[in-house]
């Protein structure tokens, strides 16, 4: 039964690391727009920027 | 700029678009997907400007200015707009790559739920140019200031919530690990690090989570105001308090468990619904400000379509003015020096100076917005169902508990205490405070499908009370839009269309757009000479020897409807009939509202809403024409349970104090503002529709209701002859709560 010592802390540890990740994701507004991403994952960039980047990276 | 095709520094053997092989050095494409979708976005891109791309440069260059840019930039040198006409995600996608259309635009990005736009560019570049190209490419754009960004109003509040809603189900989650095991039979030294263990998790939902609660509670204390937060409170604190008085003494069950999750369901439902609630509703509509240089006193030169930012004098011999922000009608007017304009018109002539003598608050719109936020048309209080259960709930729960602690039925006090608690716990209002906004969330989910935005719940459970039913005619009824009718010669000859369309190509005036939409066909116009607008009459010119003109009769007295005659060389050739068309589906809906109390309320003249009123089928005697605002006001503020459909800034006072206030498509921002509903669909049949969806959201409620009652009573009889446990609690909870979300689901979805 000792490692429930051990192990209480331990989940209680990894389950509040989440929800400090989560506090700071939506402070940094991870969750204000949950609609604009799901469009512009749709379409392609710009083929000819793409492509210009590309080269110019190359070069 | 885009480059054109040719000139682009390509790798032999890639494809342009994709990037990958082509197989041959020559080939430019890998596939013709490539190459079609290539050439799609090349066309996008160097789409050539027109040639109003310079006089909208002109009518932005306000947003150059010093003063203006002190207000409305942001840092980074960016500006947010508000731009109208964003539908879909090739808007987003098209919008995106303003950056391709303007060298100086470093980033454009899209908020599709707010219908913004946020543009960031070099220091040098131009707002006006910015702004041009997005009209341009066929939105509006309007510049935001950073106060008046729809993001800034919500933000802190929504992660506010969010993060309580976190913590919350963190904390209930936890605790049900904790309460397994003790579920499962453990008892002793064990039970009681792990009761305890569920104590200190239960502190962050007590302290942080429940917080808007206690604030809803005491505004019921406070403010006699009914909500449905009290009785949460008061379960929630027995709840703990119970379990702590229980924990402490080492007697007794302990609810912390079921308690916190019945905390992180309502949470999950409030937020649902105020996200629901929230979307598309952009408060700052309506207010209008000019730029801080402008003075009382000062001459502004105006161009052509655009909207007067203040009231003030005329000082060019005369323009035509669009008045229908004020007085819904559909027919310019026309303004001689020396008249008064009002903030909010638009200026449909070529140019025109205008002194300012009023500004922003003070001006005609200014004071009718100002109107509209104060107390004088404040709505009835509405006490919701939802608000009525609870106080029933409350009322019945603490009569039940005080008289089983009084008669003292379980034999002793202690026992006695300890049942009425759980009563009190076990008989949470849980279709109330969760059902109940599910149900609303999915309803209005459901009515935007339908084209219908919904700004409060509240609106499904009054519009089911209506009794009286108001509709404007311009707009509502009628398409609000001028549509030409015919002639009184048989048929006009192709050449004469053309003479006609090519007299009105430099008009502005809604008989021009009429005449452009019906002759969409014609092409190849002659061109006039001496071409020039008569002002408040109509268009002339001369093509070869003949003079031509369009001009309305003088005497309108008793036409109903709008002509306009065709003359050459000053000989009447035919006259022209225009009509604003009623709406296909206006007299099915009227007819199916039979069992109201209907009215027409127009400013319009007499005859012609007769004339509209019978064609929908609704009586002359239901008619009451040349209705000034706060006339329209008043008679909708006689009756009760009203509902008004209307739309136009006449309408605005209306639409506030009715009980229901529903602005169709194509009304100014301003019925926007003071608007319950909006019908983003074009005609009335979408009323019927959330007439039928408020039914079936009713219908879903009560079953929600009944549930939660059966439940409420089977809970409350085993609590009471000490039957509840921990467990059984724990159980009965998710269990009714399924059944609540199944029940919404299944309607509404």
């Amino acid at each position: 039964m000792n490692i429930v010592f051990l192990m209480i802390p331990m989940a209680l540890l990894l389950g509040f690391g989440f929800v400090i990740a989560f506090m700071w994701a939506t402070n940094h507004g991870q969750f204000d727009d949950l609609e604009t991403p799901a469009h512009r994952i749709l379409k392609d960039d710009n083929a000819e920027r793409t492509y210009r980047e590309k080269s110019s990276s190359s070069e | 700029m885009a480059e054109p095709l040719n000139s682009l520094h390509r790798e032999p053997g890639l494809c342009l678009y994709c990037g990958s092989h082509t197989g041959s050095e020559v080939k430019l494409f890998c596939c013709n997907a490539c190459e079609d979708i290539f050439k799609l976005d090349e066309q996008i891109s160097s789409r050539s400007r027109s040639k109003n791309f310079e006089a909208n440069i002109k009518a932005f260059s306000y947003l150059d200015q010093d003063a203006y840019k002190k207000k409305y930039l942001l840092k980074d040198n960016a500006m947010l707009f508000y731009i109208e006409g964003l539908h879909c995600s090739s808007c987003v996608h098209l919008l995106e790559q303003l950056s391709s259309f303007d060298e100086e635009i470093i980033e454009a990005r899209v908020q599709f739920g707010d219908s913004t736009l946020y543009v960031e560019q070099k220091k040098r570049g131009s707002w006006a140019r910015v702004a041009a190209t997005i009209s341009e490419l066929g939105y509006r754009p309007s510049p935001l200031s950073p106060t008046q960004d729809p993001k800034q109003q919500y933000q802190i509040e929504n992660r506010e919530a969010l993060k309580r809603l976190a913590v919350a189900g963190a904390c209930a989650g936890n605790m049900m690990l904790f309460v397994v095991p003790i579920y499962a039979g453990l008892d002793g030294s064990w039970a009681k690090v792990f009761n305890w263990m569920s104590f200190l998790l239960f502190l962050p939902i007590l302290f942080y989570s429940a917080k808007p609660f206690y604030q809803g509670a005491w505004n019921f204390l406070k403010y006699q105001t009914t909500n449905v937060d009290l009785p949460i409170v008061v379960a929630f604190l027995s709840g703990f308090l119970l379990s702590t008085y229980n924990l402490i003494t080492g007697t007794g069950p302990v609810y912390y468990d079921s308690t916190a999750s019945f905390l992180f369901l309502i949470l999950s439902s409030r937020y649902l619904l105020k996200r629901v609630q929230q979307k598309y509703l952009n408060t700052f509509l309506g207010e209008q400000t000019v730029s801080p240089i402008v003075k009382v006193g000062d001459i502004l030169e105006l161009l052509q379509g655009q909207k007067i930012p203040v009231d003030g004098k005329l000082l060019s011999d005369s323009a035509e003015i669009d008045l229908s922000l004020f007085n819904g009608e559909s027919l310019p007017q026309l303004f001689h020096k020396d008249m008064r304009l009002l903030a909010g018109t638009t200026l449909l002539s070529q140019r025109a100076l205008i002194q300012v003598e009023k500004m922003n608050s003070d001006t005609r719109l200014g004071q009718l917005v100002a109107l509209l936020r104060t107390e004088a048309t404040k709505k009835a209080r509405f006490v919701s169902l939802t608000d009525r259960c609870s106080q029933w709930l409350i009322l019945t729960v603490f009569s039940l508990a005080f008289g089983y602690v009084a008669m003292d039925a379980a034999g002793d006090f202690q026992t006695s205490m300890q049942r009425a608690l759980a009563l009190i716990v076990v008989a949470c209002p849980c279709a109330l405070a969760f059902g109940t906004p599910l149900a609303y969330g999915l309803a209005i989910k459901k009515a935007r499908s339908l084209g219908i935005i919904v700004k409060n719940s509240d609106v499904f459970e009054k519009i089911l009370r209506l009794e009286n039913i108001f509709f404007d005619k311009t707009g509502t009824l009628t398409e609000g839009i001028l549509s030409y009718v015919g002639s009184d010669c048989e048929s006009l000859s192709e050449d004469e269309r053309k003479i006609i369309l090519s007299l009105e190509s430099i008009s502005y005036h809604p008989i021009a757009f009429a005449l452009r939409r019906a002759w969409n066909d014609v092409a190849d116009l002659p061109k006039l000479e001496n071409h020039h607008e008569i002002l408040g009459r109509g268009v002339e010119g001369t093509l070869g020897q003949d003079h031509y003109s369009l001009i309305s009769p003088q005497n309108l007295a008793n036409q109903a409807g709008l002509v306009v005659e065709f003359r050459k060389n000053n000989k009447l050739l035919t006259v022209l009939h225009f009509k604003d068309k009623i709406r296909v589906d206006s007299p099915l809906v009227v007819s199916h509202l039979k069992n109201y109390n209907l009215g027409l309320l127009s400013g319009d003249h007499r005859a012609e809403v007769e004339q509209m009123a019978t064609a929908c089928g609704l009586g002359p005697e239901n008619c009451l024409a040349e209705l000034s605002p706060e006339k329209k006001l008043e008679f909708v503020q006689k009756f009760p349970h009203t509902c008004m459909i209307g739309d136009g800034a006449n309408d605005s006072l209306a639409l506030k104090a009715a009980d229901v206030g529903i602005a169709v498509k194509g009304s100014v921002d301003l019925s926007l503002a003071s608007a319950d509903v909006y019908l983003s669909r074009g005609g009335l049949s979408a009323f019927l529709d959330l007439l039928d969806l408020a039914r079936r959201t009713r219908k879903t409620i009560y079953r929600n209701l009944l549930i939660s009652f059966t439940y409420n009573t089977i809970g409350g009889i085993l609590a009471l002859s000490g039957f509840i446990n921990p467990m059984v609690a724990a159980i009965l909870m998710p269990i009714s709560s399924m059944l609540l979300v199944l029940s919404s689901l299944g309607d509404l979805r």
